[in-house]
């Protein structure tokens, strides 16, 4: 019997033990002593969008016309000269930043080279480059689709139907940027005109046949491939096109960029 | 006395510094320039072409500011005693009117009150409005 009691009196005992922490415990989660307030629990952070299309371009003019290097030495061989203008003069010629390497006290940089063939590069010292401009503008070229998508920061801003090369002179494939952009005379062209750093297939026109994007005098043959190379757009769509794009902005041309 | 004639007319040739070069002061260097980024994009044939912003540094204080087009000057500044150490010439306009489509320079030197100089070339291109592209 007495042991019965001590049991009941035992458990009695816990239970209020029990209902006593359980009861600091929320006054402790509810309202902190001496006003000390609760840390927040930091917010789960939003990941940033991976989008294939989301590029940045670094490009920068010329200082000087010092040589290109194969290497980041100036005893390697020279790939080209810098210059200080595009080949028709409607432009400062800028080069795009691939990767920065430093070697004893001097920083080269690997930059792309806009010549024929396509996809060259070599190493300049960055003192030989003015500023860097940076573009988060990318034109992509579907030739498959005969479309041009614009996107900026990785979201589609703009998207048109374009004319491409025949296929007797494709517009040739890769990763560019643009180069030119100003106002045409020439109805051909229509009213505004973008120059690439693509070199086109075609070798027939003067200043070595550049591939640009720019308006037409023809705009029944678009969408379709009726060019030389270059893409075509109705005037009105170039001229909605120069809201998004400048020099600097990167420029792909691919057959079927949604399947890749 | 033609050695004293000759400290004469170098004493006039430019101001004696007060921020640098003496004993107790900075050696005085040679005047910096430095400016934004120039547009690569080419500039309509007219009227002009505004230059970015470009800042010239001095220790010992700038005494002239000349911007020339080709063998023009288009702009002269002059600082009297001392001069600045700093200034920055903010949208120069270039007289592009009659200038021939394709590159052009321009110019900028400063000149400090030691007569120690820096320059620099700013290109920009103006507009042919021609694509020669493949079409």
């Amino acid at each position: 019997m007495h042991k019965r009691a001590a049991l009941v009196v035992l458990a009695a005992a816990v239970a209020l033990i029990v209902v006593l922490m359980g009861a600091s415990g929320a006054l402790a989660t509810s309202k902190p002593p001496y006003g000390i307030k609760p840390t927040p629990k930091p917010k789960p952070k939003p990941k940033p969008k991976s989008s294939r299309y989301n590029v940045t371009t670094k490009v920068a003019i010329a200082i000087n016309e010092n040589a290109i290097y194969r290497r980041p030495t100036t005893k390697s061989d020279v790939v080209k000269q810098l210059a200080f203008y595009t080949p028709d003069g409607e432009a400062l010629q800028t080069y795009r930043f691939v990767k920065s390497r430093r070697v004893g006290r001097t920083q080269w940089e690997l930059i792309d080279v806009p010549a024929r063939p396509n996809g060259q590069s070599g190493w300049v010292k960055r003192s030989w480059l003015g500023a860097a401009r940076i573009s988060h503008t990318l034109v992509l070229v579907d030739i498959d689709a005969r479309t041009v998508i614009v996107y900026k920061h990785g979201k589609q801003v703009f998207s048109t139907p374009a004319g491409v090369g025949k296929p007797t002179t494709p517009t040739p494939t890769g990763h560019f940027w643009v180069a030119e952009a100003f106002p045409s005379q020439n109805p051909f062209y229509g009213p505004w005109a973008f120059g690439t750093t693509d070199y086109a297939a075609d070798t027939e026109f003067p200043d070595g046949s550049i591939v640009g994007l720019h308006g037409t005098d023809a705009p029944e043959l678009i969408p379709g491939d009726p060019s030389h190379g270059c893409i075509r757009f109705k005037d009105a769509d170039i001229l909605q096109m120069k809201k998004f794009v400048s020099i600097g902005s990167a420029v792909w041309i691919e057959y079927s960029p949604a399947l890749s | 006395m033609a050695g004293a004639s000759g400290v004469a007319s170098a004493a006039q040739a430019h101001v004696k510094p007060t921020r640098c070069g003496g004993k107790y002061l900075p050696a005085c260097t040679k005047p910096k320039i430095t400016n934004k980024p120039v547009s690569p994009q080419c500039a309509d044939a007219g009227p002009a072409f505004r230059l970015p912003t470009v800042t010239f540094v001095s220790n010992a204080g700038i005494k002239t500011i000349q911007v020339s087009l080709a063998s023009r000057t288009i702009k002269l500044i002059t600082f009297s005693g001392q001069g600045k150490t700093q200034y920055s010439l903010k949208g120069v306009s270039v007289p592009t009117t009659g200038l021939l489509a394709g590159g052009h320079s321009v110019s900028v030197k400063v000149t400090d009150i030691t007569n120690k100089s820096a320059s620099k070339t700013l290109r920009f291109s103006i507009c042919q409005m021609k694509p020669v592209f493949t079409g």
